[in-house]
C-alpha cells in the first residue's frame, strides 16, 4: 500500500465556474497524522467527503486504506467525523452508537470502551438531544473510533470543546497516532495542527500549495530582519546583492528571504554602504505566520487571525482557546426535528470558489 | 442487508413519532370499522345514510372482519405509512446522519435495503395491527348483539392480509421515494398527502371526461390500491373514501407492484449517485 490515503488529480467541479477541489494530488503515510489546513472554503471537507465516497469526483482518483472511496471493505477500516456530529437526538447516546454498530458489524463490548475514551461514560444513557455542544462532539469523536479503525479523518474535533477537552482530545489523537493509526485532521487551529501533527498539507482554492513538517512549513521562505537607517536605502543596498530573493518591510523592519547563514555578508555590505545597523536576526515564522503567507492572508474576506471562522467564528483565535469555538459548531448544527431542508448548494457555499 | 435492516428496525422501534403514527391507525381503524357504525346501529334515531340496519350490523360481525378494517387502507392507513415513509430517510437529511450511515461499512443500496425492510416491517405490523382489531371488536358486537359468530374462510383472511400488506408497503416506499427526491422530509410529508387526499380524487373525479384522464386514473396508485382494496370487500354496506371499483384485481395488483418497483429502482438510483453533502 502506497498510503493510506493516495489521490491523483482529484477534482471536483460543481459547474463549468465553480470549482471545490482542483488536481489535488494528496497522500498520506500508513501511521501518519496529516494536517489538512486551508483558509474557509478552499476544498478541505469537500476533499474529505469524496475520500469517504460521499461526494463523486468530477476527475482523478483516490485509494482509501487501498481501496476505492466508499467501498465496504475500505469503510470498515475508516472512521470519520466530518463537520457537525450528526446523530438521532431521539436516541441516547449509548443507542446512537449501537446502531453505528450494527451497521458496521462492530461489536457491542466496543460501545462502552468507546464512551470511556471520550470521556461520555457517565452521559451515554442520556439522549442525544441534551448533549452540550462538547458532548455531541464526544460523541462525534467516539462515532469515528467506534469501529477501532486503522485510518480516522476527523474534521475539527475539537470543536465545541473548552480548554481542557480539547486537551484532552489533542492528547487522544497523538495516542491514537503513537497506536500506529493513521490519522487526516483537518483544523483551522494552527496550535493545534503545530502541536499534533507530523505532516501537513495546506489547500488554498482546491489546490494543494504546499506540503511538508510542520518545522519544514515554517522554514520555507525563511529570511532575516534587518533593522538599519535610512531604511529607504537599506532595502536599495539589500535589493542589489545577488543572493537576496524578496526584500520587504514589515512592522517597522526590513525582511529578507535570504539563507539565515548570509547574515555576515549583509551586515557588512550595509555597513560598507555607510548605513547604521540596529538588529540583524533570523526571522523566525510561527506556523500561523506560514499559513498566512501561503494562503494569502485573508484574501479569501477572513481577516488575519481568523484561522478558525469557517462557521462565522470571530476573528482572531488561532490558539483555539475561547468561547467562539462552541458559537462556530452551534451555527453548524442542524434542526433537531430533522426537518432542516438544507440543499447541497447551500451546505456547500462554503467550499466552492469561482473558477 | 441484515445489519442495515437491524439497524433500521432499531431506529424505527425507537422512534416515538412511529409509535404515534401506530396509535393514529390503531385509532382511527377502531373508530371508523367498529365504534361508528356501532353506534349508527344501536341509535335508532340515526341517519344510515339509506343504509338497511341490517346491513350495517352485517359490517361489523365476525363474517366481514377482514374486508371491515380493509376498507381504511387505501385512505387513512395509505396517508399514515406514507408519513412513515418520508420520515424514515428524509429526517436523515435533516439530521445529517445519512453520510453517517453510508460511512459505515455496508454500501449505500445495502443501507436503502434496511429502509425498505423496516417499512415493509412496519406496514406488517400495521396490517397485522388492524386485522386484530377486526378480530377482536366483530366478536364482542355478534356477542352483544346475537350475531352469528361465522368467520371468514383462512384464504379470504390470507388474502386481505397479503393485499392490506402491499397497499401499506406501496405507499410507505411512495413516501421514502419522495423524501430521497426531495432530500428532506417536511416538504415530501406535505406534498405526499397532498397527492393523495386531493390530486388523486380530483383526478377520480375527472376520470370519465376523457380518455386520456381515464387512462391516467387506471395507472394512479391510489385508485389501484382502492380497486385492489375493493375486489375483496363483497359485504354490502362497507364503503371508504378511496375504494374504487375502476380495475379488476389482477390489472390492480400488477400496477400496484409496478409502483413499488418504480419506487425502489428510482430511490436506489438517486441514492447511489448523488453526492451526500450533509452527515457527520
Amino acid at each position: 500500500m502506497d498510503g493510506v490515503v493516495q489521490t491523483a488529480s482529484l477534482t471536483k467541479r460543481y459547474s463549468a465556474t465553480i470549482t471545490a477541489v482542483d488536481h489535488l494530488d494528496l497522500r498520506v503515510g500508513e501511521g501518519e497524522i496529516y494536517g489538512f489546513l486551508g483558509p474557509n472554503g478552499a476544498g478541505k471537507t469537500t476533499t474529505l467527503r469524496m475520500l469517504l465516497g460521499l461526494i463523486r469526483p468530477t476527475s482523478g482518483t483516490a485509494t482509501v486504506m487501498g481501496h476505492r472511496p466508499g467501498e465496504p471493505a475500505g469503510l470498515a477500516e475508516i472512521g470519520a467525523l466530518i463537520e457537525t456530529p450528526a446523530f438521532y437526538p431521539y436516541l441516547s447516546g449509548r443507542d446512537n452508537l449501537k446502531v453505528l454498530a450494527r451497521m458496521s458489524g462492530t461489536p457491542f463490548a466496543r460501545i462502552d470502551t468507546t464512551l470511556a475514551q471520550v470521556g461520555l461514560s457517565s452521559r451515554g444513557d442520556d439522549k442525544f438531544k441534551k448533549y452540550s455542544l462538547g458532548m455531541k462532539q464526544r460523541l462525534g469523536v467516539g462515532a469515528a473510533l467506534l469501529k477501532d479503525p486503522a485510518f480516522l479523518i476527523l474534521d475539527e474535533p475539537t470543536n465545541g470543546l473548552d480548554p481542557q477537552g480539547m486537551a484532552e482530545m489533542r492528547a487522544l489523537i497523538r495516542q491514537l497516532g503513537n497506536e500506529g493509526r493513521s490519522v487526516l485532521l483537518s483544523s483551522h487551529l494552527l496550535g493545534e495542527i503545530e502541536q499534533i501533527c507530523d505532516r501537513v498539507g495546506v489547500i488554498r482554492e482546491g489546490e494543494l500549495i504546499a506540503e511538508g513538517t510542520v518545522a519544514e512549513l515554517q522554514q520555507r521562505g525563511q529570511g532575516i530582519v534587518v533593522r538599519a537607517e535610512p531604511q529607504a536605502q537599506a532595502r536599495e543596498v539589500l535589493a542589489r546583492l545577488p543572493f537576496v530573493g524578496e526584500v520587504r518591510t514589515m512592522d517597522g523592519a526590513v525582511r529578507v528571504t535570504v539563507a539565515p547563514e548570509r547574515a555576515a555578508e549583509i551586515n557588512t555590505a550595509l555597513v560598507g554602504a555607510g548605513l547604521a545597523v540596529s538588529e540583524l536576526r533570523p526571522a523566525g515564522r510561527s506556523l500561523e505566520e506560514a499559513f498566512f503567507e501561503l494562503t494569502g492572508g485573508g484574501e479569501n474576506g477572513a481577516p488575519v487571525g481568523d484561522a478558525g471562522g469557517e462557521n462565522g467564528a470571530p476573528a482572531g483565535d488561532a490558539s483555539g482557546v475561547g468561547p467562539d469555538h462552541a458559537e462556530r459548531s452551534a451555527t453548524g448544527s442542524e434542526a433537531s426535528d430533522g426537518t432542516s431542508d438544507r440543499t447541497p448548494a447551500e451546505s456547500t457555499d462554503s467550499e466552492v470558489r469561482a473558477a | 442487508m441484515r445489519a442495515s435492516f437491524l439497524a433500521e428496525y432499531e431506529k424505527l422501534r425507537r422512534r416515538p413519532a412511529v409509535w404515534i403514527l401506530f396509535g393514529i391507525w390503531v385509532f382511527l381503524v377502531a373508530l371508523f370499522a367498529y365504534i361508528i357504525p356501532y353506534i349508527i346501529y344501536v341509535t335508532p334515531s340515526a341517519d344510515t345514510g339509506g343504509t338497511p340496519r341490517s346491513e350495517l350490523i352485517g359490517e361489523i360481525i365476525p363474517h366481514a372482519f377482514v374486508q371491515n378494517v380493509l376498507a381504511g387502507f387505501p385512505f387513512f392507513g395509505a396517508a399514515l405509512v406514507l408519513i412513515g415513509g418520508t420520515m424514515i430517510v428524509g429526517s436523515e437529511f435533516g439530521w445529517g446522519t445519512l453520510g453517517a450511515m453510508f460511512t459505515q461499512r455496508p454500501g449505500r443500496l445495502s443501507v436503502l435495503g434496511g429502509k425498505l425492510l423496516a417499512l415493509a416491517s412496519m406496514g406488517l405490523a400495521f396490517t397485522v395491527a388492524a386485522l386484530a382489531i377486526g378480530a377482536i371488536a366483530s366478536p364482542i358486537v355478534a356477542a352483544v348483539q346475537n350475531q352469528p359468530q361465522h368467520w371468514p374462510s383462512a384464504a379470504s383472511i390470507l388474502a386481505g392480509f397479503g393485499v392490506g400488506w402491499l397497499i401499506l408497503t406501496a405507499f410507505a416506499f411512495g413516501g421514502l421515494f419522495i423524501a430521497v427526491v426531495f432530500r428532506s422530509a417536511s416538504i415530501p410529508v406535505g406534498l405526499g398527502l397532498v397527492y393523495l387526499l386531493v390530486v388523486e380524487s380530483l383526478i377520480a373525479g375527472f376520470a370519465n371526461s376523457t380518455r386520456a384522464l381515464f387512462l391516467i386514473h387506471e395507472a394512479l396508485p391510489g385508485a389501484n390500491a382502492g380497486a385492489l382494496a375493493k375486489s375483496l370487500i363483497t359485504a354490502k354496506g362497507i364503503d371508504a373514501p378511496g375504494l374504487s371499483t375502476m380495475t379488476g384485481w389482477q390489472q390492480s395488483l400488477i400496477v400496484l407492484a409496478l409502483w413499488v418497483v418504480g419506487f425502489v429502482v428510482v430511490s436506489a438510483v438517486l441514492l447511489r449517485r448523488r453526492d451526500v453533502t450533509g452527515m457527520t
